[in-house]
């Protein structure tokens, strides 16, 4: 149901009628919902409102091909994380983080990561937030989902399936892979010399 | 559990105790202004009466096709003996008076 108490099926079948009003009406219920999921799985150098934009037109465009079997937000979630993933993939540059490109915040969260066997602080989230989102930039689009959706958001590989349409199998085998990854990338991390320490 | 498994998941509860900012909250007039757009020149494009008598002039014509082919196939079967009748009448008409 969307803000005016409007059940957002009648507002599909109004829009594909070529009603305007139920058009916008549909435009501000769905903006919220791309706008989280284009949030969490951004391409670097695109911009949030631009990827938003580019989202909703396919999801209007393709409004015909939608049938009802799932919910609209589930469909329109899956044209959102797809396209933010082909934007992702289209950004061929992956970067290695080094240890001097990170604030001193961040370098804290390694610190007691290599030192301290208990959780991180909750003042330590912003920059293990961060910290999190360097490693995953380093990843491919596929893994950098995976993670996001399993770790980050906290969803189960059946949620993930039905957002990525990817098997239960496929999306176990990329998330251990995409996991390896990024330990390999955190070692490297917490074993590189600590740069304001030999300066 | 090996440490960096558990490093990896210490790093990554952290991070997702984060609640992330939650994005685009409402699209700006110009970028709604070209959804909308988008989605009337769609409409516009859409040749959807078009397409649904595509398909019931095919769905036609495949049942037509398909009775003529069983309307033949009986009459062919029911005569099946008369691969002759074409070569005698003709020798009949060359050799008849």
């Amino acid at each position: 149901m969307d803000d005016s108490g409007t059940p957002v099926t009648e507002l599909v079948a109004r829009t594909r009628e070529g009603d305007e009003a139920a058009a916008r009406a549909l435009v501000m219920h769905l903006t919220p919902i791309v706008g989280r999921i284009v949030r969490a799985h951004l391409p670097r150098r695109t911009s949030e409102e631009d990827l938003v934009q580019a989202v909703l037109t396919k999801v209007f465009t393709r409004l015909d091909q939608f049938r009802g079997l799932v919910p609209l937000e589930h469909w329109v979630a899956r044209i959102t994380v797809n396209t933010c993933r082909h934007e992702l993939a289209r950004e061929r540059h992956r970067p290695e983080w080094r240890h001097a490109d990170l604030s001193e915040e961040q370098v804290a969260v390694l610190d007691h990561l290599a030192s301290e066997e208990s959780e991180l602080g909750p003042e330590q989230g912003v920059a293990s937030r961060e910290l999190t989102d360097q490693l995953l930039s380093a990843l491919s689009p596929e893994d950098r989902l995976v993670i996001s959706l399993l770790h980050l958001e906290g969803r189960t590989v059946d949620e993930i399936k039905k957002i990525t349409g990817w098997s239960g199998p496929l999306v176990k085998v990329r998330a251990f892979r995409a996991r390896q990854k990024m330990k390999k990338h955190l070692a490297t991390l917490l074993q590189e010399p600590r740069h304001h320490e030999t300066a | 559990m090996k440490p960096l498994d558990s490093q990896l998941d210490r790093l990554l509860r952290s991070a997702a105790r984060v609640a992330p900012a939650p994005g685009v909250t409402e699209l700006p007039y110009p970028a709604e202004v070209r959804v909308l757009a988008a989605w009337r020149r769609s409409r516009a494009e859409s040749p959807g009466w078009l397409s649904h008598w595509l398909q019931a002039g095919l769905a036609g014509a495949a049942l037509v096709t398909a009775v003529a082919l069983s309307i033949s196939w009986s009459h062919l079967r029911a005569h099946a003996g008369d691969e002759f009748a074409v070569a005698n009448a003709a020798l009949y008409v060359a050799v008849a008076p």
